[in-house]
Parts: structure tokens; sequence; C-alpha cells
């Protein structure tokens, strides 16, 4: 009776720790500067990772929220959860900047849909070449605290400097 | 004692509408008599699906009838300087220079914070004001009324103190539920402002 109480009590701890684990989120926070067709955005980006998924908030220094975009791991997908309406006249930068997310923070699922991905090292750090899930090239460069996002054929790009 | 009862059900809400504009009448006033601002400010933002708060600070300056500096010094130095039409914003050592007349973004920009300061945000026909009571507050709600406008911010609360009208707290409300607000402290009004207070 003892002994299966113990392992009772066991499997709900374990199964607890199962679902605290699940639902933790690590939060990152970035001073963010984000050029789209030569127009020069600066704010802080806000990047909540879990296992599943990568939800990306960009707001204006001003507090004004740009976009707020979730990508999830599991299967390729993603939530757009909020877009500026003054990014309303350009779609296709709503396309390029979850695109840019999933390539650039999400290697697993891309290997998945058979996106082809290098690593190369380079004195300073290294960056991550993406090419295929999209048909467009990304170069993800991690130097230090810095990682500049670029997208290969549309002028949009991202630099994250870590906020410590 | 029937007709008293009636008389006070049919006349308090006229009442309370009569003591409301009296209020905003006053937080008015007071807005218009307001020559220059230096003043530091606490900025959270609050977004809902996590638990950290983005915490940012700095410094206001304002003269009317069109000059302002808004510089937020930690955790990231981001400058905004109105001088008129005159736009220049300061990132980090990075300085643009934009015309309010030119630039929708920050012509609304410009004319939403300069509204909030000089008290004509109380005659702008794209808010529906009302008037709330939390402990030393007045508080006057702007909800917006204009459609494109809300897709930004969906309401805003100016916090007025009880003695003296002075607005201490601005809250800018999204419709997703995040919010934004800014606490002014020590703050000092109509004192000369230093020479240069505009200049980049």
């Amino acid at each position: 009776m003892a002994l299966s109480s113990l392992k009772y009590w066991l499997l709900c701890v374990f199964a607890g720790w199962g679902l605290v684990v699940n639902a933790q989120h690590t939060v990152t926070k970035y001073n963010a500067n984000m050029v789209v067709q030569g127009k020069n955005l600066s704010g802080i980006l806000i990047q909540s990772s879990s296992d599943t998924a990568n939800r990306f908030v960009f707001v204006s220094k001003l507090g004004l929220k740009f976009f707020d975009v979730e990508t999830k791991s599991e299967q390729f997908s993603y939530t757009i959860h909020y877009f500026s309406p003054a990014f309303k006249t350009e779609k296709r930068v709503i396309g390029i900047v979850k695109e840019l997310f999933v390539l650039g923070f999400d290697t697993v699922n891309s290997k998945k849909k058979g996106a082809a991905v290098k690593l190369i090292s380079t004195k300073e750090g290294f960056c991550k070449r993406a090419f295929g899930l999209f048909g467009k090239r990304v170069r993800v460069c991690y130097v230090n605290d810095n990682i500049t996002i670029q997208c290969k054929f549309y002028p949009v790009s991202f630099n994250l400097k870590t906020i410590k | 004692m029937r007709n008293l009862a009636l008389i006070w059900i049919l006349f308090f809400p006229w009442i309370v509408l009569g003591q409301n504009s009296v209020v905003l009448q006053k937080i008015k006033q007071q807005s218009l008599q307001i020559k220059t601002i230096d003043a530091d400010f606490v900025q959270t933002k609050n977004i809902s699906f996590i638990d950290e708060q983005l915490i940012s600070s700095g410094k206001f300056w304002f003269s009317r009838p069109g000059k302002m500096r808004w510089e937020y010094q930690k955790p990231f130095f981001y400058s905004i300087i109105i001088n008129g039409n005159n736009i220049t914003v300061i990132d980090d050592k990075k300085e643009s220079r934009f015309d309010a007349a030119s630039n929708a973004m920050f012509g609304q920009i410009k004319l939403v914070i300069m509204n909030m300061v000089n008290g004509k945000m109380f005659d702008d026909p794209n808010y529906q004001t009302t008037l709330k009571q939390t402990g030393d507050y007045y508080v006057v709600n702007f909800e917006t009324v204009n459609a494109a406008m809300k897709a930004y911010i969906s309401s805003i609360d100016l916090y007025f103190t009880k003695n003296g009208y002075l607005m201490e707290k601005i809250r800018m409300n999204e419709a997703s539920g995040d919010d934004t607000v800014i606490e002014f402290k020590n703050q000092q009004l109509n004192k000369p402002l230093k020479n240069g207070t505009f200049e980049p």
C-alpha cells in the first residue's frame, strides 16, 4: 500500500515537473534596429521562447508595438498576433518578417522541412546561412551579443543587441 | 420625502455631469497656464503574455507653444526633439531629421504628445472624453473614436492630481491588453529652461 502510494506520488511529481518544464518561457530582450526598404525602425525586440514556440514582440522605444509574431516548432506554422497598420501597405514585409524569424531562430524546424542550413565560423563569431524553405536566402550572424539577420532577396534586415 | 427622493434621482446624473465638466474645465485651464515643464519620467511597458516589464527612464522638457524634448537615458539613449515642425531623433549616436508636415508617423506622434501636454486634446474630435476618480487622481479617459488611430492605441488615460490638477501619469492602452505607463516625477513648471534644450 505504502509502495503503491509512493509510486503514485512520484508519478504525480514527475507529471507535474513535466508540466512545469513545458510551461517555462525564457525571455530575452534585444535593442533592435529593423531596416525596411531603407527606412530605419528602432526599438526593443522581446523573444519569449518555450520548447514548442518562439514569440517575438517588437515595440518602438516610445512604447508603440510594431508587431507580435509567434512561430511554432512542432509544425511549420506561425501566428500573427499583431502587425502595425503602418505596415499594411507592405504585405510582403509581414511575410518576410515571420520567415526571417523562423529561419533565424529555429534551425530544427528548418531542417525538418528540408531547408539547407549551413554554419560558417568566422573570426568574430559564427553565421548561419539558410536557403530553400521559402526560396529565399537568410543569413544570421552571431557576434558576441550582436545578432544580424538579413534577407538576400528583399530589403529587410534586423540588427539585435542583447540587453542584459 | 418621496418627492425629495424623486428629485434626487432625476437630478443626480446632471449634478455629476455638471461636477465633471467643472473639473475638466479646471484641468484644461491649468494645462493652458503651463508655459514650461522640466521633469523626469519612468516608462513601463506591460506586455500581457510575459511577466517582465520593459522599464525605461529619462528627462522631459516642454516649452509652449511648440517645443519638446523627450529623452530616454536608461537602459538606452533615445531622444525626440520637436521644435515647431522640425523633429530630430537621436538614436544612440545617430541623428535623423524629419519634417512633421511630410512624415505622417512622426507628425501624428508630435500631435498626440503635444496635445496631451498643452490641453488641446480635450477639443480633439478623434477622442471621446470621460472623467473618473481614483485615489489621489482625476483620470480623464480619451477613447479613440477614429478607427485608423484605434489600431494603434484604443484609449489614453491622463492622471491629474486632485490638488493642483497636475498631470502625473499617462497610460496608453492597446486593444491587445498591453499598455504603456509614463510617470512624471520632480516636475518643475514655468521655470526658465537652459539655452539649447531644444537643440540636438
